[in-house]
């Protein structure tokens, strides 16, 4: 349950002073015209370009014209309303080991990311995903603008179980069939999917100019590996397969070793591709990784 | 070895749930992981095949359950009986005719004696015995002796009686038995299965069977006939299991009449005639043949004598004057019987006479002078004051009646009507009714004797010809029997063995019986003795009022049968051990107790065992 804390006023409260960090503005020269993209006048001027046709002469900087008898084009730096999209994975597996509570913590920081992003206006929704047997792939809120709309999304919250496959480029495909404009991406996953998986998933968002922010959520039982030593039979409870293992001190250490190894290469990706990359070990982590952890990775500021 | 409860081995199945249990908890338990690619580099287990695990709680408990199914089932050992000391001991000793019986000249009770007496050598001090005997009764013979001179002295002194050991009287004894914590019986013929049922003692009962399959030969019955009118008959029985001879003689007025010896096939029962007699008076028929038993070789009879008794029939209805008339002349053709109304009765000519009998039917004539009176089915009177019938009362009448069972022919008989009396406590009730569907029984027949004289009731009534009536003959031979009781001689009485004999005596009586045993009896407040004669042959009551002699006859056609098998070929009684071979007796010994005692060890050993596991795991509230 700890996702309820994201709607508690007083941890509310404490992420109003963060932002979200987005790395690079996205602006448009508004002096080009692109049917259905224009964000509406400059307010910061730029730069000045030499006028080409089909430039807008509304733009023209006469001034220049005059002294200098060229024609330029004033061009402004307009910080466009970025949409946010706060990609929450709600698969099986981010519902064990129970006492973790994964899912609940990417909720929580998903819904907390949200509430951070609101506070600049920036239009943000959730969306939730995991490959189930209805065929659904990716479920999402319409997007809110304004924070006095953030507790629409509490029901969306609180409603999500953990079922189903991660599916999570099954996920991003769905998600790029909406053609929206390039956004901010926030990713929330354990990323337990097949190697090459989340590297597809993470390039096509990429190709598609979002931006990434990928949080890695895992359990502290499940990094540790601390089970209770003896002989067990362990299920998949993704795809159900199974194997025999002995519990103990040298399966927990494989276990670290094998956690270790998924995150060095996650982290290795972003890193690469200039994705933040932002481990969230822990649900009783929660305040320590919204209020230091983020910040000094430049998810918030 | 062996198990009172088997059927409670039915609960070693919770074993089986027991080891199920711990199958399923050695089960290997699945665990639901989010995603199996963390374990990819855990080596595979390496299986090791036990078939059972070195689990101590489970095995305590597993002894644990069953050590309490074990004493679930009753398990029990056999052996010697040498630990009962300190409980009480019955030894219970068939009296009935057949232990009289010799064999190698001891009776069959000699056996038991001295198997009892062997068995109280064996037990251990301080055992507190009972003795017990049954034959148509059971009685203590003496109780609670320690000391065993005293215990000794008492089985000695115990005699077989001429009466068959009943069932019923077995049943009691065993019954006042109950408490003790052994029972030992001695009987010549195995315990009947529903008696063991009955007295469910368990294995504490013991039985023993004492001598061997024998024959016998005796005297069903004497009729004596009629002196100088009809012969007289005699029937002998042999239990024999082959041809036997059996030589019969029959004296009469101390005069043997009659002496033949017969062959008796297997089982054969012959009615041999004799006489008729040349005058009345005391038969006395008896086997000279020798056989095992005795008791059953003499048998008494008294014939009519040639006297001509006055007889005097008093009744409204014609017709029952004539049956009684007849019936007194077919219990003895020299009554000279006067029939009459009793408005025809005349004080100065009836009344004048005295008369043996008189018999009253439907009225009450006062003032007839006679030695015995018999009331058939009298008129309401209010109770007598005084005088002969002194207390004697009847009140209204009551149709139908049925007449229960006073023997073994007389049950279930429907009659029109009957009185009920008020019987005076010197009377006894013979015969007695009741009325269909109710519960409550009155007199239908009662017979007196005191020394004012003998009062006899008839309380039915014996119209429409109802002691003619052939489907009716139980009345007539309780008619029968009432007047020959009632007419017999005063000085000379013939009964069976068992039966109860008031004799009139004045304040007491000298009892002489057969073995010539003496026994001062008192007088009740009537004048008379009651005495019961339990053994068969000649007993002399003598008395201020003279002397009285009686004769007991016994034969009983179960007891007189010695050929009884042995209790090792009997059938063994449901729910009871089988009885305890002869001369050896066996205890058995639960084991429940030790049993329950070792699973008790069981659990507290599973607790310890636990504590030490709440130590190690720091668990103080296990």
């Amino acid at each position: 349950m700890v996702e309820m804390r994201a709607f508690e006023p007083d941890f509310l409260r404490r992420l109003d002073r963060l932002v979200l960090g987005i790395r690079r503005s996205l602006s448009v020269r508004v002096g080009q015209r692109q049917i259905g993209r224009i964000q509406g006048a400059g307010i910061e001027p730029e730069n000045f370009k030499e006028y080409a046709e089909g430039d807008d002469l509304r733009f023209l900087d006469w001034n220049t014209y005059a002294r200098l008898d060229q024609l330029a084009i004033r061009t402004y730096r307009v910080e466009r309303q970025v949409e946010v999209t706060v990609m929450i994975d709600r698969s099986a597996s981010m519902g064990l080991p129970e006492r973790d509570d994964k899912l609940g913590l990417a909720l929580a920081l998903g819904a907390s990311l949200a509430y951070v992003a609101m506070g600049e206006n920036d239009a943000v929704r959730l969306a939730a995903f995991a490959t189930v047997r209805d065929g659904e792939r990716l479920s999402a809120t319409p997007f809110h603008r304004r924070r006095e709309a953030y507790q629409q999304f509490k029901p969306f919250v609180t409603g999500l179980k953990p079922r189903g496959a991660t599916g999570l480029f099954d996920a991003v495909s769905e998600f790029m069939r909406e053609r929206r404009s390039p956004g901010v991406v926030i990713l929330i996953s354990d990323f337990l999917v097949e190697p090459g998986e989340f590297e597809d998933a993470l390039a096509r968002l990429l190709a598609a100019r979002h931006e990434l922010k990928v949080l890695h959520v895992m359990g502290e039982q499940e990094t540790e590996a601390n089970y209770p030593p003896g002989l067990y039979r362990i299920r998949d409870v993704e795809t159900g397969a199974m194997r025999e293992v002995v519990f103990g001190a040298e399966l927990a250490e494989a276990c670290r070793r094998k956690v270790s190894e998924l995150r060095e290469r996650l982290r290795d990706y972003c890193l690469r591709h200039g994705i933040v990359y932002a481990p969230a070990f822990g649900a009783r982590n929660l305040e320590t990784i919204l209020e230091r952890e983020l910040p000094r990775l430049g998810v918030v500021r | 070895m062996g198990f009172l409860n088997p059927v409670n081995l039915l609960y070693a199945g919770s074993i089986a749930v027991l080891v199920a249990i711990y199958f399923r908890s050695r089960a290997r338990p699945t665990i639901e992981v989010s995603s199996l690619m963390l374990f990819e580099q855990a080596a595979a287990p390496v299986s090791r095949v036990r078939t059972l695990r070195t689990d101590l709680l489970f095995w305590l408990e597993v002894a644990a359950l069953a050590l309490i199914v074990l004493g679930l089932a009753g398990p029990y050992v056999e052996g010697p009986p040498a630990a009962f000391a300190g409980r009480s001991h019955v030894l219970v000793f068939d009296l009935g005719a057949a232990m009289g019986a010799r064999q190698g000249g001891k009776t069959r009770l000699d056996l038991a004696k001295a198997e009892a007496v062997h068995l109280v050598d064996s037990a251990p001090s301080g055992e507190d015995f009972t003795v017990l005997g049954y034959g148509l009764d059971a009685h203590v013979v003496r109780s609670d002796l320690s000391a065993r001179p005293a215990l000794v002295a008492a089985i000695e002194a115990l005699r077989p009686m001429a009466v068959a050991g009943t069932p019923d009287a077995l049943s009691a004894a065993l019954m006042r038995a109950q408490t003790a914590g052994r029972i030992d019986v001695f009987a010549d013929r195995p315990i009947p299965s529903a008696v063991l049922a009955q007295a469910a003692l368990g294995d504490r009962i013991h039985f023993h069977q004492v001598g061997a399959p024998a024959g016998n030969l005796a005297i069903v019955s004497l009729d004596p006939g009629v002196p100088r009118v009809s012969p007289g008959h005699v029937t002998v029985k042999s239990f024999y299991p082959l041809t036997h001879e059996c030589e019969l003689a029959i004296e009469a007025d101390r005069k043997i009449v009659f002496d033949r010896a017969l062959l008796l096939g297997p089982g054969e029962q012959a009615t041999v005639p004799f006489g008729p007699l040349a005058a009345g008076g005391l038969v006395h028929a008896r086997i000279l043949t020798p056989d095992p038993l005795a008791a059953d070789n003499d048998r008494w009879a008294l014939a009519p004598l040639n006297k001509a008794d006055p007889v005097l029939v008093v009744s409204p209805d014609r017709t029952v004057r004539d049956d009684l008339a007849r019936i007194l002349l077919a219990v003895n053709r020299n009554f000279i019987v006067t029939a009459i109304s009793p408005a025809d009765f005349r004080r100065s000519v009836e009344g004048a006479k005295r008369y043996s009998l008189t018999v009253m039917h439907d009225c009450f004539v006062a003032g007839v002078k006679t030695d015995s009176l018999l009331l058939v089915y009298p008129p309401a009177m209010k109770p007598v004051p005084g005088g002969p019938l002194a207390g004697f009362a009847v009140a209204s009448a009551l149709k139908p009646v049925r007449m229960l069972a006073s023997g073994a022919s007389n049950a279930g008989l429907e009659l029109d009507s009957a009185r009920v009396a008020k019987l005076p406590d010197w009377m006894a009730r013979t015969i007695s009714g009741e009325m269909p569907g109710a519960r409550v029984t009155f007199p239908l027949a009662a017979v007196g004797m005191i020394p004012q004289g003998r009062f006899g009731l008839l309380a039915f009534d014996v119209r429409r010809h109802l002691l003619l009536d052939p489907d009716k003959l139980d009345a007539l031979v309780a008619t029968i029997n009432l007047v020959r009781e009632l007419t017999s001689a005063a000085d000379v009485r013939v009964v069976s063995t068992g039966a109860y004999l008031d004799i009139p005596a004045g304040k007491s009586a000298r009892v002489v019986d057969p073995t010539g045993h003496i026994k001062e009896l008192a007088a009740d407040r009537w004048g008379r003795v009651r005495m019961r004669p339990m053994l068969a042959g000649h007993y002399t009551v003598s008395s201020g009022s003279g002397a009285v002699n009686v004769y007991a006859n016994y034969y009983n056609a179960s007891e007189s049968d010695l050929s009884a098998r042995p209790a090792a070929e009997t059938v063994e009684t449901a729910g009871a051990p089988a009885p305890a071979p002869v001369g050896a007796p066996r205890e058995a010994r639960p084991l429940a107790t030790v049993l329950v005692a070792l699973a008790l060890v069981a659990l507290i050993a599973e607790s310890v065992v636990l504590l030490g596991h709440a130590r190690r795991w720091r668990a103080w509230n296990v």
